[in-house]
């Protein structure tokens, strides 16, 4: 009895035990695979994040554009059972068109989709804002918004601080974080976040307590520029005054520093604001620094006069007959208004053309090409900018018969403001040709930064012609058209140019546009800067480089000197040194003299006759005068104030003779 | 002949060799069951305070970046107030003039309009900030009788240079 009683206990717990067993091995063995997919889709979750895209400096640690993490908040229609009453309920938060939403929504539902944005780039404050307004009590939902459809991703937002600051040279990303312009496009490699996937396992209320990287790029670089914001404002700010003062359609300028090819501003007018950038006009978002061509005029003549120095054809004391202001060459002629004997220095101070045109006889077809190449026209500087133009230089080959009487006065040659500097930066730099870059650093985090070291370095030409040339290019300031850019206890050197520019469409040059430039160096001895400033069709005036361009050089140079704490090499005017005290009641007013000096305004130097545009031969080619152009406009509208120099109380009228203005 | 069964001594004997060893089996048992379940314990005690710390540490990295972007924001807002636009606003703000505005010693283009002119009855003006060497007004000078003088003539459509 006692044993049946026993064996019938063994039995129950013997069909007990099998059951479970059985239902284990069904579990465990039989449906595995399928209860191992739904606990891991239930536990598990694989969250897509992208990198915050690099930050750009300039070189004070300035952030010139910089990323934020931001949130979208985006609606799943396949969570979503009423579309009309979500759409009703979620416009009302974001304040947007319900019934629109709605339609999206039964379409996207219908169409099976899972994302669709309903507000883009919201900061943390809005996001939390939407998640208060938004909060289902009775739902419990593992993520933010509490609310059964909706879902917030994390995104980014590109900002830049100084807004105007550098525009061109910093340039802009679009919304899929892709750089389309300036160093955002040419660093975008470098600069792009990349897309992080973490795999994420969560608990049943949603709980992440492990998480693993699957998938991870190099993190993206920050770059460090050679710009200065503070000599970058500077520099913008003298453009903008000296675009409008002139009424020029458009301007650059360039500050780079010799020794290093750094360059420290780069500015151009008119600007954009890349937080704004649906509202920018295209044409001010391209870098006409260096992907603007344009005739050189008598800047370019530094290269006629440096390869003659270089083949030791002159000194600059020697004579130099200018002649009878004429000079024909395979048929055409050149004529400006110099004539009779005078030094080389002071041929270039005054930019006679026809010393420039003998000169550049002198040196030869194939040595002033070579020269040209040494000086880097024809090709691209290599600077970390997209679009960069090479300019345009012809072969030797392709020259006509007074083409090289044309180049040595600037013609027939299309330059970038950049290849300018840069020229000028040469012969600064004791004739060695350093390459200009603008990135200083990119630096990885955690990492040693990579600084960018000089590269390349060519003697262009020996010390000693680099020498002559700082002379002569001092004369063209101290007595020549460059008398406007004199600094104030600084020794400058610089070359005016103006020239005719040249219209595409019609193949033919317009005598009635200008572009009028002026590049310079300062201190003399041992330069710090080299400035130059190039205006587009300037309409004021008689609209020459020493006349629109000079005295912007000349306010960019001067602040950014005392900025740099430059010790000054010339003796100061004691007079800038005295503070005015401005009167409690204001100077009675005296009607302006409005000066209409024609033959000054008309005697424009740097305007040199393009061979090309008439062809008589003994015939003087001047340059129309100006001031019959813009006459008129003047006596309608506005009337032209001169500044008084420094410590003179006289007011110089406009048109006076420049020879007369005190240095 | 019949056999007997002989008396239990031995049977006790036996029934009492068996009970100390009943005893030390039994103790064993309850020991290395106590040792089993402890074991399941800890195992599960480890198990819910790895997920724990997992919690936790998921929650430390999130204040991190939040804390991340919150340095980002407020260095995006250092560096929009030390831009020349926010510093320009506040000096207008404040009611300072803004100095770039008369630097330079360019030709401008001024306006000869009638509002310029102080009218009789203005009232004197209150002294202003003594000004650095580096802002300088414009000054005139009387008119030389020997130049022609243009007449005053009101301005057309073109509107004043925006400073």
């Amino acid at each position: 009895m006692a044993f049946t009683r026993f064996m019938l206990v063994v039995a129950i717990f013997v069909i007990w035990i099998g059951g479970i067993s059985v239902r284990l091995v069904n579990l465990q063995v039989t449906q595995h695979a399928w209860l191992k997919e739904k606990a891991q889709d239930i536990r598990q979750d694989v969250k897509q994040t992208r990198m915050l895209r690099g930050t750009i400096f300039d070189r004070n640690e300035r952030a010139l554009a910089m990323s934020l993490r931001v949130k979208t908040l985006y609606a799943d229609p396949s969570e979503v059972a009423d579309p009309d009453a979500f759409a009703g309920v979620v416009a009302k938060a974001l304040k947007i068109d319900g019934s629109q939403l709605a339609a999206t929504l039964k379409q996207a539902k219908e169409a099976k989709k899972r994302y669709i944005p309903l507000a883009k780039k919201l900061d943390e404050e809005v996001a939390q804002k939407l998640n208060r307004t938004l909060d289902t009590p009775e739902l419990k939902k593992a993520d933010l918004p509490n609310f059964a459809g909706l879902h917030w991703r994390d995104d980014q937002k590109r900002s830049y601080p100084y807004q105007t600051l550098g525009a061109q040279v910093v340039g802009f990303s679009n919304a899929e974080d892709d750089g389309k312009a300036g160093i955002e496009q040419s660093q975008d490699e470098i600069l792009h976040g990349a897309i992080i996937k973490k795999l994420q396992e969560r608990d049943r209320l949603g709980r992440v307590y492990d998480e693993e990287t699957l998938y991870q790029r190099e993190t993206p670089s920050d770059i460090v520029l050679t710009i200065d914001s503070a000599y970058q404002y500077i520099t913008e700010q003298a453009l903008e005054n000296g675009v409008h003062a002139a009424q020029a359609k458009s301007g650059m300028a360039i500050v780079l520093n010799p020794k290093t090819g750094e360059i420290l501003a780069l500015a151009n007018y008119p600007t954009f604001d890349p937080n704004t950038i649906n509202e920018a006009a295209a044409e001010n978002i391209g870098n006409k620094a260096i992907q603007s061509v344009y005739s050189p005029g008598s800047v370019f003549k530094i290269v006629t006069y440096g390869s003659a120095l270089e083949k030791h054809l002159f000194q600059p004391e020697d004579k130099i007959d200018a002649g009878n202001g004429s000079i024909t060459v395979a048929n055409h002629t050149f004529s400006d208004h110099h004539t009779g004997t005078m030094s080389y220095a002071d041929a270039l101070a005054h930019s006679s053309n026809i010393c420039a045109i003998k000169t550049g006889m002198r040196v030869g077809r194939d040595d002033f090409f070579s020269m040209i190449q040494k000086m880097g026209f024809g090709s691209r500087t290599g600077i970390e900018l997209p679009a960069e133009t090479a300019g345009i230089v012809r072969n030797p080959a392709k020259w006509n018969g007074d083409s090289l009487a044309s180049m040595s006065i600037g013609y027939e040659i299309g330059v970038t403001a950049l290849q300018i500097a840069t020229a000028f930066a040469t012969i600064a730099n004791n004739g060695i040709r350093l390459q200009p870059h603008i990135i200083k650093e990119i630096r990885k985090p955690d990492e040693q930064p990579n600084v960018v070291t000089q590269t390349t370095q060519t003697q262009v030409v020996s010390p000693a012609t680099a020498r002559d040339l700082k002379t002569m290019l001092h004369q063209v300031v101290l007595a020549g058209t460059g008398k406007r850019a004199q600094l104030n206890g600084y020794t400058t050197g610089g070359k005016t140019g103006t020239a005719w520019k040249f219209n595409a469409k019609s193949k033919t040059i317009d005598s009635s546009k200008y572009v009028s430039s002026f590049t310079g160096m300062a201190p003399l001895d041992n330069p710090q800067i080299v400035v130059a400033v190039v205006m587009d069709e300037p309409k004021v005036g008689a609209r020459d480089g020493g006349m629109v361009s000079a005295p912007v050089f000349k306010e960019i140079a001067q602040n950014i000197l005392q900025e740099m704490k430059v010790a000054p090499d010339a003796p100061i005017k004691p007079e800038t040194l005295e503070a005015k005290k401005v009167p409690e009641q204001p100077e009675k007013e005296v009607p302006e003299v409005g000066g209409t000096d024609k033959k000054a305004a008309s005697a424009s130097p740097d305007a040199a006759t393009k061979p090309k545009v008439t062809g008589t031969p003994g015939k003087k080619n001047t340059p129309p005068d100006p001031k019959k152009t813009n006459e008129k406009k003047l006596n309608e509208t506005d009337k032209i104030t001169a500044r008084s120099e420094p410590g003179s109380n006289r007011q110089r009228p406009v048109g006076e003779n420049k020879t007369k203005v005190e240095t | 002949m019949k056999k007997t069964r002989t008396a239990t001594p031995r049977r006790t004997a036996n029934k009492n060799r068996k009970t100390p060893t009943r005893w030390t089996t039994w103790v064993l048992m309850v020991t290395c069951g106590l040792m089993f379940a402890s074991g399941f314990f800890f195992a599960g005690r480890q198990h819910f305070s790895s997920m724990d710390y997992g919690m936790k540490n998921s929650r430390l990295r999130r204040q991190i970046d939040e804390l991340e972007a919150e340095k980002r924001r407020l260095l995006l807002a250092r560096e929009v107030s030390l831009s020349p636009a926010e510093i320009k606003k506040a000096v207008r703000k404040v009611g300072l003039i803004d100095p770039s505005q008369n630097t330079g010693e360019m030709a401008q283009v001024v306006n000869s309009t009638k509002d310029k002119a102080v009218p009789a009855d203005a009232q004197p003006m209150k002294p202003m900030i003594i000004k650095t060497a580096a802002v300088s007004p414009v000054r005139t000078a009387a008119p030389d009788p020997n130049l022609a003088t243009a007449k005053l003539i009101k301005p057309g459509k073109s509107k004043p240079r925006a400073e």
